[in-house]
């Protein structure tokens, strides 16, 4: 990716060969990615244990038909105890796809076929660079009421349910109106998982009991957390744009500029900034495009109010301003004397803090006005 | 040094990363102290030396400069001219006899409000405990600080400190890159001698002197004392001033 906002050329090397394009703004999609639970309640040995994006893939597959007994446990390597965040969307997800077995096993089937809530899934496309957005459908899982069947026996272990806003809180009560059991459990007594057969054995502490308990289900499925996309850092560095410290990328402004970056031209949304479900990721791509249409509906760029200025009469033509910038913005001219290119200035003031004749100004950053700023720092204050 | 005494810090931020950091720290409610008083830039590297000296010069107990992680400049390579700039002025610093720790260069990044907070702290800290510079009292250096400022505002260090990342890192004008270690000598070297020349300059501004007057006053060898007049002589900075006895006399022409 090579230049500024309204002219950025984008190469995109592909199977089918590269191919360069001229864009004015760039959204950037690319989603998470979910954590992989290596270590965590026998993932790797126990073909019974799944992440939840697994078990949602299974049943889209139609695979699950024998199951009817699941337990879900959360948080897993989130809140903690790999990744320090809470992932935002598990408990909705989980919750769904509870409500969405409760029903299959009710209607007499076992879980299966049909459509699966789905859970933000990864995008693993290679444009990852576009200039529209993506639409997704809203996942609208609709629960019919249980009625005949069996009754699916299915328990979700949590630390906290996270079921925020109005349409989860729903889903939430409807869970629980069939029965879904929430067990709660604690860092320091962690579920414990051991193959029983072909079923699984889950060991939990019950603090309402005050003891250990067991029971015996079909499968275990692990709530992990979504993880900034491997691709991240490297578009980061592509783009010059900062990630936080979880590795998802940082927004210019968390209130104000919630889609932007700091660098002009670029936007976000989705699971890219932060896990997000696909109500909240439809909103960011409409805030998104829309902020992206403001530039490209004015069709034009206003240059940097901040920029260098010579004073050929000073300049010596030593070329240290030359030296220092980093876009190639000031050149000696025929007389040997430093100018500014304005259109590639970016005004970040290292010719003129170097200058060794102090023949440079920077607009609005002149030496005089820094340190009329300073001084007034530490004025006396008469009372 | 009283209990309630709050030292005075002056804070260069960068717009892009340390600024944003700032404003995240607040936003997120840590906390930090409020001695520090902020002047945004846009990138630390628009900080002169100068600035940094004149805001001591001005009352300021310390002066903190935040900036991107090195790497993660907005402006690609700003950071690393701060740093040479920056190793400089501590050295002028340590001339001038103030201690170098009263300027602190620290990257903290836009996502980094606790880091913020954390290194204010420290260095408010770390100030307090230095107690203040009274400046303004002390005559001696004051005289010392304006030496040190015209120092940094000399052609010769600024133009070591402009060439200093392209030299080590790319190649100098015979093609060969300069080993750090040599050009940190030289950049000391350097300090050395401008801090030393505009000492002897001062103590010419008010009146004529000999060079032996001079040498005995800042306490530097008389041939040096002579060198500098020498130099500054040619730079037209210094003019005859008729003699005393045998020893010439010499005083400061107006700038220039």
């Amino acid at each position: 990716v090579e230049g500024h906002i309204g002219d950025f050329k984008v190469g995109i090397k592909s199977a089918s060969g590269s191919e360069t394009l001229e864009v004015g703004t760039i959204i950037l999609a690319i989603g998470a990615e979910e954590y992989i639970p290596h270590k965590f309640y026998g993932y790797d040995d126990n073909e019974k244990v799944v992440t939840l994006a697994d078990f949602e893939r299974m049943s889209k597959k139609g695979e699950l038909k024998d199951v009817k007994d699941v337990a879900f446990i959360q948080c897993v390597g989130a809140r903690d105890q790999d990744k320090t965040y809470c992932s935002r969307i598990c408990c909705n997800v989980a919750i769904k796809a509870a409500i969405h077995l409760a029903d299959k096993v009710a209607a007499g089937g076992g879980g299966g076929e049909a459509e699966a809530p789905k859970a933000e899934e990864p995008e693993k496309t290679g444009g990852r660079k576009r200039r529209s957005r993506r639409r997704r459908d809203g996942a609208g899982a609709g629960s019919a009421p249980s009625s005949g069947g069996g009754r699916a026996n299915i328990t979700i272990f949590n630390r906290t349910i996270n079921a925020y806003g109005v349409h989860h809180e729903i889903n939430f009560n409807t869970a629980r109106e069939k029965r879904i059991k929430f067990q709660k459990y604690d860092l320091d007594n962690l579920p414990k998982i051991s193959a029983a057969g072909d079923k699984v054995k889950v060991e939990y502490f019950a603090e309402t009991l005050g003891g250990w308990r067991d029971m015996t289900v079909d499968m275990v499925v692990l709530s992990t957390p979504l993880v900034n996309h491997p691709e991240a850092e490297g578009i980061s560095k592509l783009l010059k744009i900062p990630r936080g410290a979880e590795g998802f990328f940082l927004e210019a402004h968390v209130k104000l500029r919630p889609v932007e970056f700091a660098t002009e031209g670029v936007y976000l949304a989705g699971t890219c900034r932060a896990p997000a479900d696909i109500t909240e990721a439809v909103i960011q791509a409409n805030a998104a495009a829309s902020r992206a249409s403001i530039p490209m509906a004015i069709g034009f760029v206003q240059g940097e109010a901040l920029m260098s200025h010579v004073n050929q009469d000073i300049c010596v033509g030593c070329g240290t301003c030359t030296t220092v910038c980093a876009f190639n913005a000031i050149q000696l001219n025929e007389n040997n004397k430093a100018e500014t290119i304005t259109a590639a200035c970016k005004g970040c003031g290292a010719c003129a803090s170097v200058c060794p004749q102090k023949a440079i100004t920077m607009t609005h950053y002149s030496d005089d006005q820094l340190l009329s700023e300073v001084l007034a720092c530490f004025e006396e204050v008469k009372e | 040094m009283s209990d309630d005494y709050q030292p005075k810090i002056l804070g260069f931020l960068c717009n892009w990363c340390s600024y944003a950091g700032a404003d995240l720290c607040g936003v997120s409610r840590f906390q930090y102290p409020p001695n520090i008083r902020v002047v945004r830039v846009m990138c630390s590297t628009r900080v002169d030396p100068v600035h940094v000296l004149k805001a001591l010069k001005a009352g300021a107990d310390g002066v903190f400069l935040g900036g991107c992680h090195i790497g993660d400049c907005h402006y690609l390579t700003g950071n690393y001219h701060t740093q040479h700039k920056i190793a400089m002025t501590k050295k002028l610093l340590e001339a001038a006899g103030i201690d170098p720790r009263r300027l602190r260069l620290e990257w903290v990044s836009a996502s980094e409000g606790e880091r913020f907070s954390k290194v204010v702290q420290k260095f408010t800290d770390e100030i307090m405990e230095m107690g203040p510079l009274n400046i303004k009292s002390d005559e001696k250096m004051i005289a010392r600080l304006d030496a040190a400022i015209g120092a940094a505002d000399g052609a010769r260090l600024r133009s070591l400190v402009g060439n200093y990342h392209l030299v080590t890192e790319v190649q100098n004008a015979y093609g060969e890159k300069v080993d750090p270690n040599t050009m940190v000598a030289i950049l000391e070297e350097a300090v050395d001698s401008e801090y030393h020349r505009e000492l002897v300059l001062s103590r010419m501004l008010a009146e004529a002197k000999s060079v032996k007057q001079i040498a005995k006053e800042i306490d530097v060898p008389s041939d040096r004392v002579l060198k500098f007049v020498i130099s500054l002589r040619k730079d037209n900075r210094v003019g005859d001033a008729g003699h005393e006895g045998m020893s010439p006399l010499y005083i400061a022409l107006g700038t220039g």
